[in-house]
Order: C-alpha cells, then structure tokens, then sequence
C-alpha cells in the first residue's frame, strides 16, 4: 500500500512539473488545456503496455433495439497485452499484434503513431478532476467539438495514466459507444530486469502493406470529412484497400473495393440514409459505426469509432470526389509524399 | 499475467497452488518467505483467498422437482434398443427437444426457418460481381491498426465482437 | 453396477445433485444446466467416456465439463446460426449484465461474477472450487498441462474477485 501511495506521489509531481511547463511555454488557456490533455493521452496510448494488471473492459453501444453489452478480459504482463480469448484474443507488444486463434495465428507489424495529426487541433480539449473508474481516481480529457458540443470523455487513470474509460457521444449529448474497465487488478510497474513474456509464435505473418500509390479506379481523398487526414493506405487483399484517416482522437477505416454491393446480404436493422445522393446503410456495433455505401463500380466498407455523424461528414467528401471526374482524377493520383514511413 | 516473476523466479500463481495444497513442502516454504517478506505477496493471497471462500461457500442448488425421475422414465424405452454411436454435437438439441414439447416446437421452427433460409440463399445467390464485404475481418483490421495510435485496450477489445455480417 | 461402471440410472440417482451443481456453475443457469446434465447423462448411458474406476465424480465433471465444452465451441462456430439477420442479437448483452440486475443475494453476485468469467478461466475454477477437483484431474479433464491449471485458476480467481469488488463499488 506505502508503494503505490509514494508512486502515486511521484507521479503527481511529475504532472505537476508538466504543467508547470506547460504553462510556462503556453500561457493561453486554450493552449494550455490543449497540452495538459494531449500530454495525458500521449500517456495513455503507452500506458497499458508499461503497467501490469488483470481486468475486464467493458463494451457498450447504442442501436435502435436497446443498449449491447460484451465483456472482454484484459490483462498485461511486463509489455505484452493480451486482449479477449480463444479465436477472438489479440496480443500486443510494441507495435506488433497477434490476432487469431489462440493470439498465434496471424502477426500484424504495424507503423508507429507518429504521423497522426495532433488532436488539439481539430477538438477542444481541457482537462477536469473526474469520478473514479474500478475505484480508482481520474482525470477526464473533454473533447469539444466546434459548437462547444462535447463529443467524447476520456478518463486517465491519475496514478498509472491507463485509459479507464472511453465515451463517445452524439451531437446531443447521448453516449453511443463507451469502453470501460469494470474490474481492474493489481496495477503494477513491471518489476525490473525480469526477461518478458514469449510472445506467440505467428502461423502466418504480415504486414499492413504500406501502399505507395493506390490501385487505379480506387478513390483515396488526402482529407476527409470534417478533419480527418488520410495516413495511412494498405492492401488488405482481395482486392480490398484501407484507407486509415484519423483526427487525432477518433480513427475511420474506410474499406474500398470494385464491384456492386451486395444490398441484400446485409443484415436488418441498419439504418438506410442518403448522403449527397448516395444510399448508405449504417449499423452501430461492437467496433462503432459501421457504414456501407457504394458507387462508381466501388463497395465501401466505413468503420470508426467517431461518433456516426463524423462518419457521414466523411462519406460526402467520397460521393463529392466521385461526382466531380477533375477531382477523382486528383485523388486517384494521390501520392503517399509525407508518409513514406513503408 | 500469471508467472509475472516477483524477483525471483517464483510465479504468483503458487499463491492459489498455496492454498489448495498443490505444493510441495519446498516449495510451500518459498511461498511462505515470500509472503512474510512481501506485502504485495499478502494482499494478493487475501485476494485469492476471498474468491476461493466465495465459491466455496456457494449453496448447493437442487435442479427443479422431478427432475431426474422424468429423465429416467423418459429414457425407458430407448434404452431397450442400442443407439448408434458417434453422436456429435447435435446431441444437445435433441436432448433439449426431448426434455420439453415446447423446446421439441421451437427446434423444429428452427429448422424449418434454417431450411427455408438455404433455399432463399439459393434462389437469391449472389451474382458473381456482388460484393459481399467481410465485416469481421474488416473490423478487426481496423481496431489493430487503430491500437498502434491510440490505448491499445480501447480499440482491441472490439476485435472479433462484430459478427452477424454474412461472409 | 456391472463390471464396475456405473449405470446412468445410477448415475442419475446417487450422483445428479453433485452434477447438477457442476453443470449449473458452469452454465450459469438452471434451463442450460438441465440441458447439460441431460446430455452428460446421455454420454455415459451410451458409454462415450471412458470410466476409470476410483473417481467417479472425477469422471463425470470430467464429462459435463466435456458437454459444456463441445456446446461452447458450437456456439462459437455458429454464432449467428439461430438469428443471422439481427445484428443486434448476435452479441447478447453479457452474464454479467444481465445477471447483475437481477442479483439479489451475495451467492447471486458470485454466480453472475462467475458468469461473467470466460470459459478458459471458469472452467478450471469451476473445476476446484465446486467440483474440488485436483490439479492434475483438472489438467487431465482439460487435456492441458498442470501448469496450465495452476496459471488459469489463479487468473480467474483474481478476475472473479476484482469484478466482485466491481460489484460492490
């Protein structure tokens, strides 16, 4: 108990020198906010690989027919996270993710984060003391959106900087998809000079293949939607290409494929809406939004976990750049310049 | 998590192999020093302790009246003949549809919509030219590519939950 | 009792309140439990598992176990057979969820705690802790080493008790 209480110590005062600083190099409020939040969720995306626990997260999100639950165990040992089990477990280390039957199956090495746009740009974010999460206390990043609308909830563990809790919300304020740990164990800092964990041994290994350019009669718009910057694009085969944007806070997958969509084999229940013209059916599911939509010969396959309306905004940017031949051919011959990292 | 080594290179999982007799008398004795060097080692094995007592003293619950009694005067006349063997996984359903005319009912609606569903994917097969996206592994190579950027935990926990989507 | 194993009648007689209670803390309700011990029953009558002579409430968690296990691996192999056009309802609201709610005792917490573990930490768990199984029966009735055991019991045990903990808050 002393233990934690003095590692608990150190880190407040290793915040407090932060934002010391912070507020020394960003003296406006918004900047400062801005930093204080960003520096917390920097933290956070390393913070489930360099702390030891067992838990299980909690999933839920909003369709039509009520509020859907799935529980996921979770746990990491020294650097190697593991999430879910049997054919659903992933294991993660560093950047490299193990997915399939028994985390062995399939290696994925993936690109660092470091190209991603930085999330203060698009949202407002401060930062406020927030509720405990498993019992534990916490500092909620606020994101805002332009109308001061709050769009998600973040909630940092303020002892490890573990990400506790992720809300997504709607335009009005309604939470459509939130992760949560809902029990948390023995949060630890691994204990020093002890080897790791062996990480699976991979059936099959791949990468996300890095695309230089996009195949021909493949749309593949540089921004889209309200802030979302395309950063990454990768084969996925079968003639499927990722397109991978992200606003720094929230990530869209835009799948993309030639042919005609197969309208009846999607499930009931979707939500069918027009954007710009164009018939797109969406389903609120485990993994967020998923959209589907189709024209010009190409079956695009949306899946984010921004809130839906992000996800729309995105779709007009595909039906516009479809739409208008000068800027599909701008967009066809997009080039990967400033993110030659493959 | 488990064999997370504390310094040594006794695992935490002797702490419930501790309780449940599972040591040797060695290796109880490294347990032992362990925890009297070790609060960390003490607040675990209260943990496990708690959990372990809990189900332990979990009621014993009866199955409802009768029971056994029907399954045993159901079963009577089957067993005069002898049942082919390699039964497979389908067993279940039957013995559910032999525990309850209810369940016999639903089974057989079932069934009856999963054949009208064949013959409907039959009638409507895709042409060759539909694309029918497949949503699970699409969303689960969203949600690992998205870890790398963001809490690991957050998007993970969602690979292999979306399913419902026809291949 | 013929050539020393046991007949279902027997079974079914002297020993179903003991699987019962396995098949009902595996499953985690009465409907599930009955169909469990129905089918277990069915396994000996038609002498699917071997019997060794000795343990005898071994050999039939061991086989309940086996059911629980062989319905598991169905469900995930089919998991959109019975409603495949209702996204909705493929992903059920979880044991935990839904039991929480209705939990009104503290052996109705542990259950739906139980519950809410998954099959790879619950069955060995089970296994101990309700059918006070060895290690190594449990290891033999899972086909797993005993280090396997010892590492999962353990884990559930902990993550049984952090969501009780949970519960409590």
């Amino acid at each position: 108990m002393s233990r934690r209480v003095s590692r608990i110590g150190v880190v407040q005062l290793a915040l407090f020198v932060s934002l010391g600083g912070a507020v020394l190099l960003f003296p406006a409020p918004h900047a400062e906010a801005n930093d204080n939040a960003a520096a917390l969720l920097a933290r956070a995306r390393t913070a489930a690989s360099t702390h030891d626990f067992v838990g299980v997260v909690r999933i839920r999100w909003h369709t039509p027919k009520g509020t859907q639950v799935a529980d996921v165990p979770v746990s990491s040992d020294q650097g190697l996270v593991e999430v879910g089990l049997g054919s659903e477990k992933v294991v993660g280390h560093g950047l490299d993710r193990w997915a399939g039957a028994d985390g062995a199956a399939t290696l994925w090495h993936d690109a660092g984060p470091d190209q991603l746009p930085k999330p203060g740009t698009k949202w407002d974010l401060s930062t406020t003391a927030g509720p405990a999460v498993v019992g534990r206390p916490t500092t909620v990043v606020v994101a805002r959106d332009h109308d001061g609308n709050v769009r998600a909830r973040l909630y940092v563990d303020q002892s490890t900087g573990l990400l506790l809790r992720r809300e997504v919300l709607d335009r009005h304020g309604h939470a459509v998809h939130d992760v949560s740990f809902v029990a948390l164990s023995a949060v630890d800092n691994p204990a020093p000079g002890q080897a790791p964990p062996t990480t699976p041994r991979a059936h099959r290994e791949r990468t996300h293949d890095q695309l230089a350019h996009v195949p021909s009669g493949i749309t593949a718009p540089s921004a889209a939607g309200d802030g979302f910057r395309l950063v990454g694009r990768y084969r996925q085969g079968a003639g499927v290409v990722q397109l991978f944007y992200s606003d720094g806070l929230f990530n869209v997958s835009v799948f993309e494929q030639r042919g005609e969509l197969d309208w009846e084999a999607l499930p009931v229940g979707g939500t069918d809406t027009t954007v710009s013209d164009h018939r797109t059916l969406s389903y609120e599911t485990a993994a967020g939004t998923v959209m589907f939509w189709n024209f010009d010969g190409a079956v695009y396959t949306c899946i984010s976990d921004a809130p839906p309306d992000a996800v729309t905004g995105l779709v007009t940017t595909f039906a516009d750049a479809s739409d208008h031949s000068d800027a599909i051919h701008d967009v066809i011959k997009f080039v990967l310049g400033p993110f030659s990292w493959g | 998590m488990t064999g997370r080594p504390f310094g040594s290179e006794l695992p935490e999982d002797a702490l419930s192999a501790y309780l449940d007799g599972e040591l040797t008398a060695d290796a109880r004795a490294e347990v032992e020093a362990r925890l009297a060097g070790s609060a960390e080692w003490r607040s675990i094995l209260d943990e496990v302790r708690a959990a372990r007592a809990a189900l332990r003293a979990l009621p014993v619950v009866d199955p409802p009246a009768g029971f056994f009694e029907r399954l045993l005067a159901e079963a009577e006349p089957v067993d005069a003949g002898v049942e082919p063997a390699g039964v497979g996984v389908a067993d279940i359903e039957q013995a559910r549809a032999r525990r309850s005319p209810r369940r016999a009912r639903w089974v057989a609606a079932l069934g009856g919509a999963a054949a009208a569903a064949v013959v409907a994917a039959v009638l409507v097969a895709p042409r060759a030219d539909r694309v029918r996206p497949s949503v699970a592994s699409l969303t689960d190579a969203h949600a690992v590519r998205s870890s790398t950027g963001e809490d690991s935990v957050s998007s993970l926990a969602a690979v292999g939950k979306v399913t419902g989507f026809r291949k | 009792m013929a050539d020393g194993i046991p007949t279902w009648e027997e079974v079914a007689r002297d020993h179903g309140r003991f699987l019962y209670n396995v098949a009902y803390r595996l499953a985690g309700n009465p409907d599930d439990a009955q169909d469990l011990v129905q089918e277990a029953l069915i396994r000996v009558r038609k002498g699917l598992e071997r019997y060794e002579p000795g343990s005898l409430e071994g050999w039939l968690a061991r086989i309940v176990t086996n059911v629980f296990l062989d319905e598991v691996r169905r469900k995930r192999r089919r998991p959109a057979d019975a409603l495949p056009d209702d996204p909705d309802r493929v992903v059920p609201p979880s044991p935990a969820a839904d039991a929480a709610e209705v939990a009104t005792g503290l052996s109705d917490e542990i259950q739906a705690a139980l519950a809410a573990l998954p099959e790879e930490f619950r069955v060995p768990v089970v296994l101990c802790d309700v059918a006070d199984r060895s290690y190594e029966q449990i290891a033999e009735a899972l086909g797993v080493p005993v280090g396997t055991v010892r590492s999962r019991l353990h884990r559930g045990r902990r993550m049984l008790r952090a969501l009780l903990t949970e519960g409590a808050a």
